[in-house]
């Protein structure tokens, strides 16, 4: 069996945090709209829902982890299904990855463009990012875990003072009434939130690098908690400043938050702060996608080394992500529309095949 | 969990060509040195013989003095030294005269050869430090060490007998790190009187200064001085593999050492820091770092390396901490000053002028009416212009360069505002980026951040604040790339470890700190006994308080 | 090693190239912005509309360096107005850089002002400033009788342009102020309709109150002719402006005005009244004056839902100190205090009063908010009248209830009549203090 991975181990909170960072770059900035635009002023209660049904998923990532300790999906998928369905599935998840690190790369170029900069072209973002995105993760895993958390103080920092500092804008009339329109929008709030969060799927991967089964237990609970908290507060935080109704109008509205807020009468419009910040973070989830994909493609065929994988699949990234949509209207589409049911599939029924298949033919992994 | 090396530089890992593995490095006698290769030399009874040897060795160099005399009358003996090298004083009046006076009777047993060397010269040398050496190399070697050595008609053997004295400076206060309070001591050039000082400072035989010899002609002594007890596993090793090797010319300054031990080579970041104090030393090795000491330079290399250490300043112990700790934060503010004021700046004028208050964004557009350049070019040309006038500066003799900075500063900043050249908003912004690159406490590291800064000022003017955003990404996972044998640059921030932070940002006081940093990975984590914090007498917490003082 | 180090070089040397060869696609430099700092929105025609701007010149705002050229004396704008008139205000931005020689820059625009024509077309036109990303959602919005093109001839005075101006009045936290985001939150919802406040402009005369001043004593005022490419308007230019009432829109149309009275009633019924001065005459001695200078006040509406039936109850509360008493009561009496709350009170009622009464009777439009408020309480009941509100609204019964407090009296006890009259009656001492 191959062994494509990095030397090195990432500790428990790196690991949340890694988790973290593959779903709240975008999440915070594309999912309040169009959860709100669904569940209204109720959006945060969405969310909740959302975490909780993601449960399931968590747990069962956890118990593939435990049963087949220090594995990557990918190795897993190898000793359970044998090598051809395994390298068949490792080859789906590559392009899985691919696909979705194509579409975060758009929505990042997509905020840059609509948000800060209209007249530059999308590709020049894109293609900036991800050769960044090539250089960081060539490094490893080790290295894409120190960032984020250099990253994360400065990020969580910035979305607290914009939060803070747009408090007195705030009012807290504009969450109620609680569940005005029932459950139903709730839910439909909640199903678009799960394409997102079962982008902790990543666990699967970053997991195999954790001190098992402690630090990946801890590593989902400390991640999905961080998640729960940040993405209420990001979808509340419009809400309570600028109501239900335009919240789900704007396109960005945790973005627009920096919009209204000013610095003691200084720095008045620190959005292209927040833009810049967010950029940090953006970068992190593109990476670790990016990884992942090469990480799974060197396991697949065989490699002793996933480098020389990552500049290529960074390429197929870029044209996939110019030519998957046409416009943001396009991108919105496809998050409100197919994203959830995508990722139902890929990354919640698979891994549960998987795991499903584990237990009937009784596979286990080796302790090494 | 701690794996320190966890990559040794691979570079050391491949097999080395020709070039045996040195075991003793005390002495010096591999196959390197001494260099030229003197095997076909040997000493001979024939003093005469040897006498030519060590001519033809020497090339008959104006410098070597040798002198022939008679011991006690009798025995045939020579004296070879390098002027300038030995003490002359102490070779003429002390070794010569008892050796010409000696007794006639032992002078006879040294003719007879009727006891064995040593234990005659024993009897008959009126010095210390002596030692006996069989092989020419050696007597070269002692040679061009200052010693002086004594050949004798008929021995195969000779007696270098240490004399060791040269002009040198003498222990000044080191200009590159100055203090307010703490001592004034700097270290000097030659690398005895720099293990004098360490040793000084912390006695005990624990203290270990373990040499080598690094350079073909320049035959460098290099001391490893660290804290046996203290030291991490595997960092020794390390260093002394890296150490191995370095087959080079000469060895002039320890930026020379530097250079072939670092981790990346690539790197514009510093991953060595360097110091001319000997209490920074002696904190240093009091962590668990290792000191490498060169020969003729003051600067001694403290390793391994963190990013922090650049932005600490040894004052920062001896004041009281709420100012060390303000400091601290302040030289972080002065880090983003210095690298990112110009590139912001031209973000913010070119590309994000909503950012600005309204009244600020007039003044600036009333200031740049008529300037000639766009504010990239504005900002990389007086960028220039400043550095320029640095250069000037620093290489000028100091009354001159004094002058140099007046005209410079004040003449061609108000003519090119007046002319309107440059803004004056620009001069300020660049006025206060040079004087923050100047308040970094560490020289090494301000100059990678005057070069990083014209990166980060070309993507701000191509792409405003998201290039600003990439380069700092860029300069980022490039530092998280980076280790200091072994250890991640960038801790105790990333990775990160809590019990660590009491001396990044903040200088915790002493009493607080009770355990050394976790990223060394050394034996005893403990540096200090618990509950030192001093109590008023009377308020009695019922713990010993004993050390603190 | 020494290949990927020439590989960095190379990557940054192209990339350097290629950047300075075709890069900088956002990039304006600072003094090629023209910036708004007020724009005046007109219709114009049948369907078209006028923008008008009012553009900063720095070199006269920002203190000009002596930068060679151009010196020389003579009056000097700060700023210029350009116009354009177009189908939308997209397009309208476009062609205003037609005719000016920088790029429009709207991120420091602070005042929009509408004209009355375009209000009562609607706010649909004004979807491009909610739009477009230079925006500040905290523009002020005010509103204008007639033609918003002669605000921005405002001639420079303590402050050098218009939208100073405007902003720096509005600041003073007394007077109703509505900014872009809040008209759209209004206009969107469906239990609220927008009320913006209104200009009016001053002659000379009435600014400052010498005719003869008025014209000659303004340094700028010689400007008149001078300034912007268009023609003056046939009217004097104005002096000044000043703030009186406010505009009602039902959904999106300018429907009529309030008056000032009922304007300070709206603001109590919306609960954003913060400071101000309420002057009426003394309870027990119709011939002396009180004003009370009050600050931190809070409204809260509740409804009440008993069938068909719609109440709402206002509670208003406010407390403030006394800045002018000219009775000749003392207010060391604490049941003086209470009578003076009590005529504050009956004051505050008057008002909010007047603005129901408007609302309700004449322009049959809910401009305090109230079915927001039905909406969070009852949103099941809000269901039912929510697509005729403001018919229902005009006949729902509403209760206020204000609630007024006098904290301190200032720094005097009694007026100078108080102790006259008290000296005279010996009723109590005054030499105390």
């Amino acid at each position: 069996m191959s062994r494509s991975r990095e030397e090195g181990f990432i500790g428990p909170w790196q690991g949340a945090i890694l988790l973290w960072f593959s779903e709240l770059p975008t999440a915070l900035l594309f999912l309040p709209a169009l959860i709100v635009s669904r569940a209204q002023q109720d959006a945060w209660m969405s969310v909740v829902l959302a975490i909780v049904f993601t449960l399931p998923l968590a747990l069962l990532l956890g118990w593939l982890l435990y049963r087949f300790p220090g594995r990557t999906l990918f190795q897993v998928a190898e000793t359970v299904l044998g090598k051809i369905l395994g390298k068949a599935m490792t080859l789906f998840y590559v392009l899985a990855f691919v696909q979705w690190n194509a579409i975060v790369l758009r929505e990042f170029g997509e905020f840059l463009v609509a948000a800060v900069m209209p007249e530059t072209p999308l590709i020049v973002f894109t293609v900036t990012l991800m050769v960044l995105a090539v250089y960081a993760a060539r490094n490893g895993l080790e290295v894409i875990a120190r960032s984020a958390q250099f990253i994360l103080p400065l990020m969580v920092s910035f979305f607290l003072i914009v939060l803070v500092l747009a408090t007195p804008k705030m009012s807290l009339r504009n969450l109620f009434p609680l569940l005005e329109g029932g459950l139903g929008p709730l839910l439909l709030g909640a199903f678009i939130t799960l394409g997102s969060t079962g982008e902790i799927i990543v666990i699967s991967v970053v997991g195999a690098f954790l001190q098992q089964p402690e630090g990946v237990k801890r590593s989902l609970i400390l991640g999905l908690a961080g998640i729960l908290f940040f993405l209420v507060l990001g979808v509340m935080g419009g809400v309570l400043v600028f109501g239900a109704c335009e919240a789900g109008r704007l396109t960005f509205p945790a973005f627009s938050l920096a919009r209204v807020i000013s610095i003691g009468n200084f720095l008045e419009r620190i959005e292209v702060l927040f833009m810049a910040i967010w950029v940090g973070g953006i970068f992190i989830k593109v990476t670790l996608n990016l990884y992942i994909a090469a990480l799974g493609l060197a396991t697949a065929a065989d490699l002793r080394e996933y480098r020389p994988l990552c500049a290529p699949l960074a390429a197929l990234v870029v044209v996939l992500s110019v030519w998957l949509f046409d416009n943001l209207t396009g991108v919105l589409f496809y998050l409100e529309q197919v994203l959830p049911v995508w990722a139902l599939l890929w990354q919640w029924t698979v891994p549960a095949a998987l795991a499903l298949t584990a237990v009937i033919r009784k596979v286990e992994g080796s302790r090494t | 969990m701690p794996r320190p090396f966890r990559r040794p530089l691979r570079a050391a890992l491949r097999p080395l060509k020709g070039r045996a593995t040195q075991k003793d490095t005390s002495g010096g006698q591999g196959q390197k040195y001494p260099y030229p290769p003197l095997e076909h030399y040997v000493l001979t009874p024939d003093l005469k013989l040897n006498l030519q040897q060590l001519e033809e060795i020497f090339h008959r160099s104006g410098d070597v003095v040798k002198r022939d005399f008679c011991i006690g009358g009798r025995a045939r003996a020579a004296i070879v030294y390098i002027d300038g090298l030995a003490d002359k004083t102490l070779i003429e009046d002390t070794l010569l005269r008892t050796l010409q006076h000696v007794p006639s009777e032992l002078a006879q047993a040294l003719v007879d050869r009727s006891a064995p060397l040593d234990r005659l010269l024993e009897i008959i040398v009126p010095m210390a430090d002596v030692d006996f050496v069989e092989k020419m190399a050696d007597v070269v070697n002692h040679v061009l060490n200052g010693d002086a050595v004594l050949l004798f008609e008929g021995y195969r053997q000779a007696m270098a007998t240490s004399t060791r004295s040269w002009e040198q400076r003498s222990i000044s206060e080191p200009l590159t790190e100055g203090v307010v309070r703490g001592p004034r001591e700097g270290f000097v050039e030659n690398l005895r009187t720099n293990t004098a000082l360490i040793r000084r400072r912390l006695k005990t035989p624990d203290l270990v200064v373990d040499n080598l010899l690094v350079g073909r002609y320049s035959q460098t002594n290099v001391s490893l001085v660290y804290l046996k007890s203290l030291v991490g596993p595997g960092l020794l090793e390390e260093i002394r593999r890296r150490l191995d090797r370095i087959d080079v010319d000469g060895i002039l300054e320890s930026a020379y050492i530097e250079e072939f031990i670092e981790d990346n080579p690539f790197s514009p970041f510093p991953q060595i820091d360097h110091t001319e104090r000997p209490d920074k030393v002696a904190a240093a090795l009091l962590e668990g770092r290792v000191a490498l000491l060169i020969d003729n330079t003051p600067f001694v290399l403290l390793v391994p390396t963190l990013f922090v250490q650049f932005l600490q300043a040894s004052e920062d112990y001896y004041e009281r901490y709420w100012l060390a700790s303000f400091l601290r934060v302040l030289r972080f503010v002065i880090l983003n000053i210095a690298l990112l004021l110009p590139s912001a700046y031209v973000a913010v004028s070119t590309y994000h002028q909503e950012m600005l208050p309204t009244n600020l964004v007039v003044r600036l557009a009333a200031q740049r009416e008529g300037i000639p350049f766009p504010a990239v070019v504005e900002a990389l040309l007086l960028e220039l212009v400043f550095e320029i006038l640095r250069e000037a500066g620093v290489r000028l003799p100091r009354v001159v360069g004094q002058a140099v900075s007046i005209v410079g500063a004040l003449v061609i900043g108000e003519a090119a505002v007046s002319a309107g050249l440059f803004s004056p908003a620009m001069v300020i912004v660049v006025a206060l980026t040079g004087i923050s690159s100047f308040a970094l406490p560490k020289f090494s590291m301000a100059i990678t951040i005057r070069l990083l800064r014209f990166i980060m000022l070309i993507l701000a003017g191509v792409l405003g604040f998201y290039g600003i955003m990439l380069g700092l990404l860029a300069v980022l996972v490039h530092l998280n790339t980076l280790r200091s044998f072994g250890v991640p640059y960038l801790a105790p921030v990333a990775p990160y470890h809590r019990r660590d932070y009491k001396d990044v940002f903040v200088r915790a006081p002493r009493w607080d700190q009770e355990l050394r940093p976790t990223q060394l990975g050394h034996r005893d984590p403990r540096r200090q006994a618990e509950g030192l914090q001093p109590v008023p007498p009377g308020a009695d917490k019922g713990e010993k308080s004993g050390g603190g003082r | 090693m020494r290949r990927s180090l020439r590989a960095v070089f190379l990557l940054l040397s192209l990339t350097l190239i290629g950047m300075i060869l075709d890069g900088c696609w956002s990039r304006r430099e600072i003094e090629e912005l023209a910036l708004i700092m007020a724009a005046a929105l007109d219709a114009e025609g049948e369907n078209q509309v006028r923008l008008s701007a009012f553009i900063i010149n720095p070199r006269e705002i920002g203190g000009g360096q002596p930068m060679g050229a151009g010196g020389g004396g003579g009056t000097r704008m700060p700023g210029e107005i350009v116009t354009a008139v177009a189908d939308n205000f997209a397009e309208a931005t476009r062609r205003l850089e037609e005719h000016i020689p920088r790029r429009v820059f709207w991120a420091h625009n602070r005042v929009i002002i509408l004209g009355d024509g375009l209000a009562r077309r609607g706010l649909q036109s004004l979807d491009w400033f909610s739009r477009d990303r230079q925006m500040r959602l905290d523009t002020v919005v005010v509103l204008t009788e007639g033609e918003a093109r002669r605000v921005l001839d405002l001639p420079p005075g303590i402050e050098l342009n218009p939208g100073r101006i405007i902003t720096g009045i509005l600041n003073s936290h007394v007077i109703l102020k509505v900014e872009l985001k809040d008209l759209f939150a209004m206009w969107q919802a469906r239990g609220d309709n927008p009320v913006v406040p209104r200009v009016v402009l001053l002659s000379p005369d009435e600014h400052s109150g010498s005719k003869l001043q008025g014209r000659e004593g303004r340094p700028g005022g010689g400007g008149e002719g001078g300034e912007g490419r268009e023609a003056p308007p046939a009217q004097a230019a104005p002096a000044a402006v000043r703030f009186d009432g406010a505009g009602v829109f039902k959904d999106d149309k300018l429907v009529g005005y309030l008056d000032h009275l009922e304007t300070l009633g709206t603001m109590w019924l919306r609960g954003e009244v913060r400071e101000g001065v309420i002057t009426f005459n003394c309870p027990a001695h119709p011939e002396g004056q009180v004003a009370v200078r009050f600050y931190r006040s809070q409204t809260k509406v509740k409804p009440h839902v008993e069938g068909d039936k719609i109440r709402f109850l206002v509670k208003i509360t406010a407390e403030g100190d006394l800045t002018e008493h000219t009775c000749d009561d003392s207010l060391k009496d604490p049941a003086q205090v209470r009578a003076m709350e009590e005529a504050l009170r009956r004051e505050v009622e008057k008002r909010a009063e007047a603005a129901l009464d408007k609302a309700q009777k004449e322009l049959k439009a809910d401009i305090f908010g109230f079915g927001e408020v039905l909406h969070r309480q009852e949103p099941k009941f809000w269901k039912q009248v929510q697509d005729h509100w403001n018919e229902i609204f005009a006949g729902v019964e509403v209760k206020v209830e204000p609630r007024m407090e006098v904290r301190r009296v200032g720094m005097t006890y009694a007026s100078v009549e108080a102790i006259r009259g008290n000296t005279g009656g010996k009723k109590t001492s005054p030499g105390g203090r």
